[in-house]
């Protein structure tokens, strides 16, 4: 497992704050503008997301997830809040300034350990659901946007979405813990 | 095995919540069933919600430079204050040297690149609370806000630096709380925002009083107003409270 730093965040060590940044910094970045799309309110978001990091860095436990997985997870929730009360829907723009933030080698084997595992979790269901779990977590819609979209009963579509999650849970779980 | 509706609702919102924004009233009301469901696992879809997140979304892109620099101030705000000295050579004594060499000399650079191009100015010296309240008090752009409570007992002011997003609120005449069952909670008032924004908890000394810097957990655009409010240990994320029920409400200083 890769040194984990926001543990030394949770501790109050501030040499750990750059090295936070420059890890996650692309992660989190990458997921505002995905959900957001402007760019003021991409950059408003990810000020939400790194002062509630600063804040309850304390909270993440290794043997839950990987800490980008955690981390993902927080700005989730941020942004999904963000989203809804904004509802303006994703406009691609450029980028703006240099770019800071990219994985390192060690980051990526250790988020691409994790990933084979969920990622054979999504493999093993129908074609149907993996297209549910694909409208509600990575398009965003509502489960009635997407029973709208796909014709779906609205049961169904939580059906798919909670099989599915628990499937890549559980695979999370049985798999090994965390590498 | 006794089927539990209440429990099943739980999951269902926790399903929800992984995947689109609950509605106030579900918010409020998932808290309430995560109060009576202490091992419930709140994490329970948002965790492989995130992992498939970022299956799905494949490598992102580099975040700006000049954020970092916006982060890397945040953060001395926000943070727990670093560890002293002396818990600080304890914690190294328990791991090998070359794991704190290395994790030392690896900070240090990272923090010496950063520094240079996006720190701002010079660390501030340690200061009082007191202190820090008179020099957020006295800077240019500074608002000024107070009230106090129907009794006329309690009195509350704030500072607040709308620029640097910084603020403190200083209290007296309030009630000491079990810290264990209710803490107070202060929110602050921004048309920009559907409900007031959570500026953090804190609880009084015995003499009533507290002194503590505000912790908004949103960029505050245009704080209109602050209040306090009693909430359950630990907080809320929406406060209930309307404000005949808040402990008290403060407003901006006309002579301020």
């Amino acid at each position: 497992m890769i040194d984990c730093v926001l543990p030394r965040i949770a501790a109050g060590d501030r040499a750990a704050v750059p090295e936070c940044i420059s890890r996650y910094g692309g992660l989190v970045w990458s997921l505002a503008r995905r959900f957001l799309g402007n760019l003021t309110d991409a950059e408003d978001a990810v000020q939400d997301v790194f002062i509630e990091l600063w804040k309850n860095a304390a909270r993440f436990d290794p043997t839950r997830s990987s800490e980008p997985t955690y981390i993902t997870m927080i700005a989730r929730r941020r942004l999904i809040d963000r989203k809804r009360r904004t509802a303006r829907a994703p406009v691609p723009q450029a980028l703006s300034d240099d770019p800071v933030g990219v994985p390192g080698d060690n980051e990526r084997i250790e988020i691409e350990d994790e990933a084979a595992r969920a990622s054979a979790a999504l493999s093993e269901l129908r074609e149907d659901e993996r297209r549910v779990i694909q409208m509600a977590v990575y398009q965003g819609l509502t489960h009635e946007e997407i029973a709208a979209a796909t014709g779906l009963p609205l049961g169904t579509v939580k059906t798919h979405i909670r099989r599915g999650l628990l499937r890549v849970r559980e695979r999370l779980t049985t798999g090994g813990g965390e590498t | 095995m006794t089927h539990d509706p209440r429990r099943d609702r739980l999951d269902t919102l926790l399903l929800t919540e992984a995947t689109q924004r609950l509605s106030t009233a579900e918010a409020r009301e998932l808290e309430s069933l995560l109060a009576d469901y202490p091992n419930a696992d709140r994490d329970l879809y948002a965790l492989p919600a995130a992992v498939a997140d970022r299956i799905i979304s494949g490598p992102g892109e580099p975040m700006p430079a000049h954020l970092a620099g916006i982060l890397q101030r945040s953060a001395a705000a926000y943070m727990p204050a670093p560890p002293s000295p002396s818990t600080l050579k304890s914690a190294a004594n328990q791991r090998p040297a070359w794991v704190v060499w290395s994790g030392w000399a690896a900070a240090a650079v990272l923090a010496a690149i950063l520094l240079y191009v996006v720190w701002p100015k010079p660390k501030l010296p340690v200061l009082t609370p007191d202190q820090r309240y008179e020099l957020v008090r006295t800077q240019p752009g500074t608002k000024q806000f107070a009230g106090k409570d129907k009794a006329g007992v309690a009195l509350g002011e704030v500072v607040w630096n709308a620029e640097k997003q910084e603020g403190f609120i200083k209290v007296s005449g309030l009630p000491v709380l079990d810290p264990s069952r209710e803490q107070y909670q202060l929110w602050i008032v921004d048309p920009a925002q559907k409900h007031p924004i959570d500026g953090g908890l804190f609880d009084v000394s015995p003499d009533g009083t507290a002194l503590i810097p505000v912790k908004a957990a949103l960029k505050v655009k245009d704080a209109q107003a602050f209040a306090v409010t009693r909430e359950r240990a630990g907080g809320v994320v929406v406060t209930e409270k309307t404000i005949p029920e808040m402990t008290l409400v403060m407003g901006l200083k006309k002579d301020a």
